[in-house]
């Protein structure tokens, strides 16, 4: 039977590990290779990192105070990673088109997770799922709450199209042939206050790809719930498996009890 | 004792070599039909990420064909195909609606699998492996966890059919025909489950 995934998200900023609430406050957490290394002691299932920077590939800011080496490249950091990663890893952040996606892959991303040209950019992303496949390419999607409780699309450019309807967006990106989708609650981001359980399960619902739920998860019994409650394939999670010791494993034993089915 | 990987120019070769130099074997990569004639392979491996279809044209216009079939065919170096590299040593592989020639080196076809919402496509993350023959590839790894990320399967004779994994349906998870090899799921992003299937290979190559 295939198990359920629960799948730690790292956020870079100008390649420091950072932290994330609301998409605004960052605060910056060390060198990402040590986290990574911590995740693979974990024995995790999967690893997503995104890069969170204004200006993307800006690695090498004051870092020589780390024992490990540095990349001032994105090969180099991709590589500096996934070398010692031996389960499935995710890149995303800063993908405009077809060459990014070769860089980060040939240099030992499995996949790579597309979020802006979602929107500007749809043509790009059929033509990045024909030459990869659907299962290397995440649609990574941000959404707020309207005032009247209804999903809409969260972007981050000033430009971006505004009032996006969330159901009808994820319907369009379905057909580009992305893989799986991202949901991240924006609102919820680094808030701890739980997973927005009703808008997952209405993606689930009109979904014909794997759902990876993101944002809110605050407490052990937030991941139960949202397992539960939704019919999410994976649950994604980013601050909290980094202030608790051995976060990981103690919630997948958690889940594990209450009779969900992880791995 | 020489592992060559074959380098179609798409996809994650770094994973697989990570994966193997943690072995301590020696490796090869290959990116060209005259590469690979120049080397003397203990075993090959054929990571696939992407269509069937392109897979099989990279093949052809790197010019690895006929050295593929004179080195596993005639010469029987043992061989792995790694997901799309195992669908592609079939007969025949179906996507989009159209039949793509296989290599033909195990009987059998591969086809899109069984969408529905409780099994959405890709069938992606880790499964269980059900074993039905062991052989020295699956030694030790009886019941463990694979992790897959595919949307076509295998159909073959079930004397060929080496592990199963069960989504929504039985479908096929490994193939074999004598030093002939095909696994649907990763190994070398299976964690120590698929480093040790790894190493049984490298076992098989000695």
């Amino acid at each position: 039977m295939l198990r359920r995934r629960l799948i730690p998200v790292l956020y870079l900023l100008n390649g420091f590990m950072a932290r994330s609430q609301l998409f605004k406050n960052h605060q910056l957490l060390g060198h990402p290779k040590y986290h990574v290394d911590r995740l693979v002691e974990w024995d995790v299932d999967e690893v997503i990192i995104l890069d969170i920077s204004k200006e993307f590939e800006t690695f090498n800011t004051n870092r020589n105070d780390y024992r490990e080496g540095t990349a001032t490249e994105l090969e180099d950091f991709i590589k500096l990673i996934s070398t010692e990663c031996r389960i499935p890893l995710t890149i995303g952040g800063g993908i405009r088109g077809l060459t990014d996606v070769c860089r980060r892959i040939q240099n030992g991303a499995d996949k790579v997770s597309v979020n802006t040209i979602l929107f500007s950019n749809p043509e790009e992303v059929e033509e990045i799922t024909k030459v990869y496949g659907s299962q290397s390419v995440v649609a990574s999607i941000d959404y707020i709450l309207d005032g009247e409780n209804f999903p809409r699309v969260y972007l981050r450019s000033p430009n971006a199209l505004k009032n996006l309807n969330l159901f009808e967006e994820i319907k369009r990106i379905l057909d580009l042939g992305v893989g799986e989708l991202l949901i991240n609650a924006v609102d919820r981001d680094g808030a701890a206050n739980g997973y927005d359980c009703e808008t997952i399960q209405k993606i689930v619902d009109l979904s014909s790809v794997p759902v990876i739920a993101c944002g809110g998860a605050g407490h052990r019994s937030h991941f139960v719930d949202v397992a539960q409650k939704t019919d999410a394939s994976a649950i994604a999670a980013g601050n909290i498996f980094h202030f608790t010791e051995n976060s990981y494993p103690n919630f997948k034993d958690y889940l594990k009890s209450h009779g969900e089915n992880f791995r | 004792m020489t592992i060559v990987i074959i380098d179609l120019g798409v996809g994650n070769i770094a994973s697989l070599s990570n994966a193997l130099i943690y072995t301590g074997v020696e490796l090869v990569i290959a990116s060209s039909g005259a590469e690979f004639m120049g080397t003397k392979p203990s075993g090959i491996i054929l990571p696939g990420v992407g269509a069937a279809g392109s897979v099989l044209d990279a093949i052809d216009e790197r010019g690895f064909r006929s050295g593929l079939d004179a080195m596993v065919q005639v010469s029987k170096v043992p061989f792995l195909g790694i997901c799309v590299g195992a669908q592609i040593i079939t007969e025949s592989c179906e996507e989009f609606g159209q039949a793509n020639a296989g290599l033909g080196w195990v009987p059998g076809y591969s086809s899109t699998m069984t969408v529905n919402r409780m099994f959405p496509l890709p069938h992606m993350g880790w499964n269980d492996l059900e074993i039905q023959h062991e052989g020295k590839l699956f030694r030790d790894l009886n019941g463990s966890l694979m992790y897959f990320a595919h949307s076509c399967s295998i159909k073959t004779d079930k004397s060929y059919n080496i592990a199963s994994m069960s989504y929504g349906e039985d479908y096929t998870a490994a193939i074999s025909n004598g030093n002939i090899f095909g696994v649907q799921f990763h190994p070398e992003k299976s964690g120590s489950a698929g480093e040790s299937l790894l190493k049984n290979f490298i076992g098989v190559c000695y």
